[in-house]
Formats: C-alpha cells, structure tokens, sequence
C-alpha cells in the first residue's frame, strides 16, 4: 500500500519537474462523466442557482442520478415542475424560521450540502415506504415529489415532516443529545410498522416511526412538534391516553432543552416561526 | 461498443502517458505521442455526440415504440431538442396522446452509451412504482425502463435497451405528417378496440371464420386471453398486446393448427349492436358481447374451489353489476373490509360447507354460509344453509340483497383472469360478477 503511494507521488512530482516547457497543455481536459454534470441549463436550473446555491451552498440535484439512490429499488424521476414548488416552500417553511431564530450562520453551516429529489416513494420489502433519507449530514433524499402540491397542508406537512425529521438527525449527529431521553420509553422495536398510530401514543411515541428507535424519536419529536406547532402538538398529547402524557411532555421538555443548550435556540419561538411559515403558504 | 476496455485502456494510457512525460520530458509532445490519434475519451464524447446530434437531426421527432419487460407495448412520439429537453406524446392515456409534456434527456456513457429521460414524462408512468400510477405492482410498476443503451443504430432507426430491466424502445424517424397525426390516429384504434369496455355483458367473442374465441381483455395492462376449443379440448393462451395505425397487434401470435392469429386490424366499433368489427388475416369478423361462454373448460370450477390463492381462502370486494362496482355498498356498511370466501369453511353431517365471510376491520362477524355444486356444464351453484354470525338488524337489508345473488339458483360460470385470480359471472344474464383473488 505505501510503496503504491510513493511510487504514485514520485512520478507526480517528476512530471512537475521535467514537464516545466509544456506549460500551455490544458491539465483539466474534462473526461467524460468525470468532471460534473454537464447540460444545457433551463430556468429550473436557474432558479435553483439563485435561491439555493448562491445564498446556501446547497445543491439540489433533480435530473435523475442512478448513483445517488439505493441501487435495487424502483424509483421514477421527478417531473421538472414540481421541483421549484418544493424548494420554494421548503425555503419558506424551514431554512427561514431557522434564519429568523438562529441566525443566517447556522443554517449555512449545518445544511445538508445537497438535496436530491426522486419523484416517487421508496418501497421497502416490510411494507413501509421511505420519504427521505440523510447521509452523514452532507445529503438529503426526499422522496414523493411527484405528489406535492404546495396548496395542500397535508402534503406540505409529509414534506417538512421528512425535512425537519432529516436535518434534526443532522443537528445530534453534530451534538448529542443527552442520554437520559434513551430512558424515557424503552420499549423500542424494529417491528415498529406493525402497531398502529394509536399504539404508539399510548406508549409514549409520538409517531409510529418514534418506536424504532431513541434517534428517530428524538428527531420526530422534534419534526412534529414543529409541524404541528404548539396548539397541534398540545392536541395530540391530551388526546394520548392518560399514561403516556407525561412521557411525551418529558420528551418534549428534553427537546427545548437540547435546542437551547446544544444550539441556543429558543425551541418555542422557532415553533411559533415555523407555524406562521406553513399557514402563510 | 465495448466501453470496459476504453476503461481499461483509458487507465493504462494515463499511467503510461505520465510516466513517458516525466522521463522525455516532452517538450514537443506530440511527436513522442507513443499512440496517435483521439483518446478513448474523446472517441466516447464524440460517440455520445453523435448520437444526439442523430436524435436531434429528426426535425419532426421520432415514432416510438415501448415495450416494457413487463409486457404490452406503448407507442409515443419524441422530439429531442438541441437545449437537452425532449418533448413527449403518447397513446398511454387519452390526455397524454392530445397534451405535450416536455421533460429532460441526457446522453451519458455509463457501463454503455446511455440515453437518460432524466425527468418524468409519460415513459416513466409505466416504471412508476406507484402501482396507482403505472397500474402494475406496488414498489415495482410495469417492469419498465427510463434509461437505454443504444443497440442498434442506422439513419431512420434506433434500437434501445433498457439498462435496469431489459425493455426495448424502437424509434423510427418520423415525417411531418406523423409528427401531427401518429399518436392521434394510434388513439383512434384504442377508442375503437376499447368500445368492448362499454358492453353490458360479461363475455366478449371473437368470431373470425365461423370459429369462435373467447376473449377476455385487461385494456389497463393491455393483455387479452383466449379461450378456445382445438378439437382436443379447451385451452386458453394470454398475451400482451400494443397499437399500431392498423389496428391491435399480439407480442405473440395465437396459434392454433393452420390458423395464426397476430392482429386484429381495420377496427370499427358499433356502438348500437354493442360490436366491434375486425379482420383478421384479412378475413372479417366481430367481437360481441354474449350471455354465456363459447368454449368452457369444465375442469375450471373445481380448480377455482380447491385452489384458493390464499391458502384456504380467497378475498373478493363483492359484486359487479353491469359495470358497478360494489353493487350492493358493502362499502357502506361500517368498518366494513372485505369479503372471504372460504371454500369447505366448515361440514355439517359430513357435506362440507362454504362460507362468505364479512370482515370488518381484520376479523370475520358474520357471513352467509352454502354448500356448493358443480353441474356438469362447468358452472358452480351455491344453495344457501343459513347465516353464521349475528347479523345486526341495520345490516339486514344489504346482506340479504347479496346473499340472495351469491346463492342464485342459476349459478356462475368460472373464468380464470390470470393464474391466481377468478371471476364468478353469473349464469343467469353474465351482467353480474364477482372477482377473486
């Protein structure tokens, strides 16, 4: 292996020191597929160069990539006009209650560097489908843009679910959040698909998805809470049976917590944000 | 075409050509070049050049043809755009042959020179895993592809394959009179052929010649099954089938002795003799609507009652009375599911009973139950025992209008959609059925 690299790096260096004369030879000759995707730019390009590139840094790739999904799985590309309506809105709803909270810095930071939009769900052998996923906090997928439709809440609701659920896994791979939220509930399971929604509550999770797991129960406290703002949230909490009220108040004050401790964010005015973004819509 | 080796070589080149440089120290490198002319990449950016600027070249697009790993054939109509974009008719739906979408394409070499349709267009409903878009398996869709290699390329035609699942795309350039009237005059031909879908009766025939098929046709998944009688017995042959401007053609031909059947052309549907005229092999014919099958294989009830697809059950959604769906509003009732069918669900004085069992949310609560017969003719008849299960008294009304039409005297004919799907049609006017599955 090192002797690899050194013979590598010897023969580096003696192109750089015989080769002084041949100076005007292009060393970037662009090999096909290798130097970055090229083609003919169209106003969707454009647009996402402006809104999301020049301000954030973050690319949002839409033409369809094979090498960027799962290999093995169905997928279909997204049609071209729902790529600004997403993005507008996921621009709206979550990086602006985040730079009103938080500060411009910290979502330039702590953004995914790079969204990538597939058209439909990601079907798993279980049953279930994946809206979205995040790799070592660098790349988002989101799923199911095909079906989003920003005049309806339900849909815009799915998408941010999945957003906030994805960069709120971004914000504890950063900083941890503290080990005691792992004991509020136990009872986690790989199974979690098959018990219902109302299941779920009655154990003290606020999403079926919330039971897989104490990482994905923080980050879906986290993406409900601000989904539904506080009254929602509230709703759901007095409508969950008697016992595991206050297991998901408990989890909710380890939320505010976290967002001040970990982020100095104050969680409850980002909230109040965040709703005011999804209903000026 | 073998894009492995320009890897391989690309590597050796790169490694070979730097070391030359840093031991000649070329300053006039291109008379030391050990191996002139265009590099392998360059030789495979003018491949992919190439090809679009052919794909480009077709003024007034490209006629196409699709046909999915999955089965059927889909005909569409491309022009590629200089700017990478592409526009798109087809004959999938009524609203894709009339409306335009424009969507993006790429050439790109992947383990092969590759064309990419990049963005969704009418081509990618078929490979929709969304089984309530392409209309085929959930996670799956119709087996189809959006991404091809290049197979076979001459001035007017190309020929792509699929590079996930295998399909074929054929692209033939189009004229300017097809550019306006290709897909409209191929929906033309679907309207005709798809007048079956209005007829009230249950069964289609296909009379060609004095001789007489069955024919059942999925128009959806574009697959049409004949059932006929050879001499030797009744036998029954499936195969998908697409359009083209003649008419219907089979991806397999049906053949039955001398006879070959390939394509029903020159279609014309009566609306008011509830037919649709054909020829075939140039020999005239109809397909008609009819109160009962013409050729029935008798085996067919005992497979459908011994052979549940679930095991010991099958599930059903009710009855379909002259192309209403949920005839009787099962649906209507509260938390109601579905129906099982349970064939031999239980015996009484040792004659096995069956039961149709109505589940409401996952469990069974009530359900009629009957013994059932097999006359000789193929039908199955279903005389009613009585009811398992209290059935509470705002549910009465429903469930006696149903359990009245599932124990008609008159029976069912069996008919097998696929290999682990019926349909029970009634025997007595074949404007009621029931599916199984």
């Amino acid at each position: 292996m090192n002797i690899k690299h050194i013979h590598f790096l010897f023969i580096l260096l003696a192109v750089s020191l015989f080769s002084a004369c041949s100076d005007e030879d292009d060393a970037d000759t662009p090999l096909p597929d290798l130097g970055g995707e090229t083609w003919v730019n169209g106003p969707v390009d454009s647009w996402l160069y402006e809104n999301f590139v020049t301000p954030y840094n973050i690319e949002v790739k839409y033409r369809f990539d094979k090498y960027e999904v799962a290999l093995n799985r169905v997928l279909s590309p997204v049609r071209e006009d729902k790529v600004i309506p997403v993005m507008e809105t996921i621009r709206k709803t979550w990086i602006a209650p985040y730079e009103q909270v938080a500060g411009e810095t910290f979502i330039k930071s702590l953004s995914p560097k790079q969204f990538v939009l597939v058209g439909s769900a990601e079907y798993n052998s279980n049953g279930t489908i994946t809206l979205g996923t995040a790799e070592g906090g660098r790349k988002v997928v989101l799923f199911v843009v095909n079906d989003f439709d920003p005049k309806l809440e339900t849909e815009v609701k799915q998408m941010l679910h999945t957003i906030h659920h994805e960069f709120a896994h971004i914000l504890h791979q950063n900083i941890m959040y503290p080990e005691e939220f792992k004991r509020i509930t136990t009872d986690y399971t790989a199974s979690w698909n098959d018990f219902s929604l109302a299941d779920a509550r009655s154990r003290g999770y606020i999403t079926e998805y919330a039971r897989s797991s104490p990482d994905e129960d923080f980050v879906e406290m986290i993406s409900i809470m601000l989904i539904e703002g506080k009254a929602g949230f509230d709703a759901i909490v007095n409508n969950a049976p008697e016992p595991a009220q206050p297991l998901l108040r408990q989890k909710e004050q380890y939320v505010v917590r976290y967002f001040k401790e970990a982020w100095n964010i104050d969680f409850y005015d980002l909230q109040a944000k965040s709703q005011a973004a999804i209903e000026a819509l | 075409m073998v894009p492995y080796l320009y890897k391989m070589h690309m590597r050796k080149f790169l490694l070979f050509g730097l070391l030359l440089v840093s031991m000649l120290s070329a300053c006039d490198k291109d008379d030391n070049d050990p191996a002139p002319g265009e590099r392998p990449d360059e030789r495979l950016e003018k491949t992919l050049g190439e090809y679009k600027s052919q794909l480009v070249s077709a003024e007034h697009g490209w006629k196409a043809t699709l046909f999915p790993e999955g089965g059927a054939g889909y005909s569409f109509l491309f022009r590629f755009l200089e700017n990478d974009r592409v526009v798109t008719l087809s004959d999938i739906s009524a609203a894709a042959a009339t409306t335009p979408l424009e969507s993006t394409y790429r050439l790109k070499a992947g383990q092969q020179p590759s064309l990419l349709f990049d963005t969704y267009t009418y081509l990618h409903v078929l490979a929709d895993p969304d089984a309530s878009k392409s209309g085929g398996e959930w996670g799956q869709g119709r087996s189809s592809d959006y991404e091809f290699s290049f197979e076979e390329v001459s001035p007017d035609s190309i020929v792509l394959t699929g590079n996930y699942n295998g399909s074929r795309l054929v692209l033939v350039r189009a004229t300017a009179e097809e550019a306006s009237n290709y897909i409209p005059r191929i929906n033309e031909q679907i309207l005709a052929f798809e007048g079956i879908n209005n007829f009230s009766l249950y069964f289609k025939q296909l009379t060609i010649g004095g001789q007489s098929f069955d024919i059942k046709v999925n128009t959806t998944l574009r697959t049409i099954t004949f059932t006929y009688d050879d001499g030797s017995g009744v036998k029954s042959f499936t195969t998908g089938y697409y359009y083209t401007l003649e008419g219907v053609r089979l991806l397999q031909p049906l053949q039955i002795g001398d006879l070959t059947i390939a394509s029903f052309n020159d279609l014309e549907y009566q609306a008011a003799q509830s037919r649709v005229d054909v020829t075939v092999n140039g020999v005239t014919g109809s397909i008609r609507e009819a109160s009962k099958p013409a050729n029935i294989d008798t085996q067919l009830a005992r497979a459908f009652y011994n052979n549940p697809a679930n095991g010991t059950y099958w599930l059903t959604e009710g009855f379909v009375v002259e192309g209403v769906e949920d005839a009787f509003q099962l649906s209507t009732l509260p938390d109601f599911s579905l129906l099982v069918y349970w064939p031999k669900f239980d015996d009484v004085e040792g004659t096995p009973y069956d039961l149709m069992g109505f589940v409401f949310g996952n469990s069974i609560r009530y359900g009629p139950a009957a013994v059932p017969s097999f006359p000789r003719d193929g039908r199955i008849i279903f005389q009613e025992l009585g009811m398992l299960g209290e059935v509470p008294a705002e549910h009465a009304p429903i469930i006696e209008a149903f359990t009245k039409q599932w124990t008609d005297p008159e029976g069912y004919y069996v008919v097998q959609t696929s290999p682990s799907t019926y349909d029970l049609v009634s025997a007595k006017d074949a404007k009621t059925w029931i599916s199984f599955e």
